[in-house]
């Protein structure tokens, strides 16, 4: 579990009326790895953290953040 | 050195030590499969003579009443144990070995098996033995 | 889903399912007549055209996290074996003293060859990934 790291993919994603499959294709991950990381259930890597912020034209810190206090990994 | 050049050490190293371990491995259980078959040989032999493995399997060698393939497993097993007391009694049916001849394992005693347990009961290399012996 | 990766995704499904169907055909014709090699043939077609399709379907496959659960996947595996495997070359191994029985005994042996040779290759090929990703050169 990402249990640190939090995002805000679901309220950019809505934003931008896209679906989690269009998301998927244009970073080039499954559609499962998406909803893993929705549900902060993955951390993604740092490169795939930029793709998906550059999908949203988006800086990395306004898609992701790291909140403290979580399990420590 | 270059990153390919270094990148190509690295891989080559992975691979031959790899194959170098399944080598190992094969022969290692290569080794202990004839450790278990000669173990196999010497039990059906101490069961039907008398004294140790290598005295039971001279008897069975010279009981010409014995069937003629459980003979020629005790010359194999003899060789493989490698101890002298056996040399006279395997020289005793070696009458000489060509190259290239097929022997009846069912039929006769084998003069090849006999020629090779001859060579390694005189001290010849046997390079499994130390695994299971 | 867009229209285009929509019909991707059936036409893929379709294609797995006419394989499929033509894999289970030629290996049941080839079983019923005895002839091997039309078995073979079929699964060696099956497998070529199958790979043909989801080359040009552009539909991904693996990701990262794909790659991160395979990872561990394989390391709880190896755990798993290596650990069942030892424990029961030890078993066989004392059975087989025990019984006098030389097969369960040289069984149990090649079990404890086999988790030796396994942690063996662990190791070359966790010194290969980490040289390649350790940023040794």
């Amino acid at each position: 579990m990402a249990e640190n790291i939090k995002n805000s993919i679901k309220v950019w994603r809505a934003a931008r009326d896209m679906t989690q499959e269009e998301l998927a294709r244009r970073v080039g991950v499954t559609r499962q790895t998406i909803i893993a990381i929705e549900k902060n259930r993955y951390a993604p890597s740092l490169e795939l953290a930029f793709r998906i912020a550059r999908v949203f034209g988006e800086s990395v810190e306004n898609v992701f953040r790291y909140e403290e206090g979580g399990e420590a990994r | 050195m270059t990153r390919q050049k270094a990148r190509l050490k690295n891989l080559g190293f992975c691979v031959a030590g790899i194959g170098f371990l399944m080598l190992l491995f094969m022969f290692f259980v290569t080794a202990s499969w004839i450790g278990c078959e000669v173990k196999d040989v010497c039990k059906e032999a101490m069961f039907k003579y008398e004294g140790d493995r290598v005295e039971a399997l001279i008897k069975l060698l010279e009981d010409d009443a014995a069937d003629f393939r459980a003979r020629n497993s005790a010359v194999w097993a003899l060789g493989q144990l490698g101890d002298a007391r056996a040399l006279p009694a395997v020289k005793k049916h070696f009458k000489g070995y060509e190259k290239g001849t097929r022997c009846d394992r069912g039929a006769k005693l084998c003069q090849y098996e006999l020629y090779k347990a001859v060579k390694l009961l005189e001290g010849g290399p046997n390079i499994s033995a130390f695994v299971w012996r | 889903m867009t229209l285009h990766s929509a019909g991707v995704v059936v036409n893929l499904r379709r294609a797995k399912i006419l394989v499929t169907s033509f894999v289970c055909a030629t290996v049941a014709v080839g079983a019923t007549s005895g002839n091997m090699y039309l078995a073979l043939a079929g699964i060696v077609i099956g497998a070529l055209f199958m790979a043909l399709v989801r080359r040009r379907s552009g539909e991904v496959h693996t990701d990262e996290r794909v790659d991160a659960l395979g990872g561990r996947a394989a390391r709880a595996t190896f755990v798993i074996m290596s650990v069942f495997l030892g424990l029961l070359s030890l078993f066989f191994i004392f059975i087989g003293r025990n019984t006098g029985d030389g097969g369960i005994e040289a069984l149990g042996t090649v079990f404890c060859y086999i988790v030796c040779l396994n942690c063996a290759v662990y190791s070359i090929t966790f010194k290969y990934f980490d040289r390649e990703h350790g940023g040794e050169y």
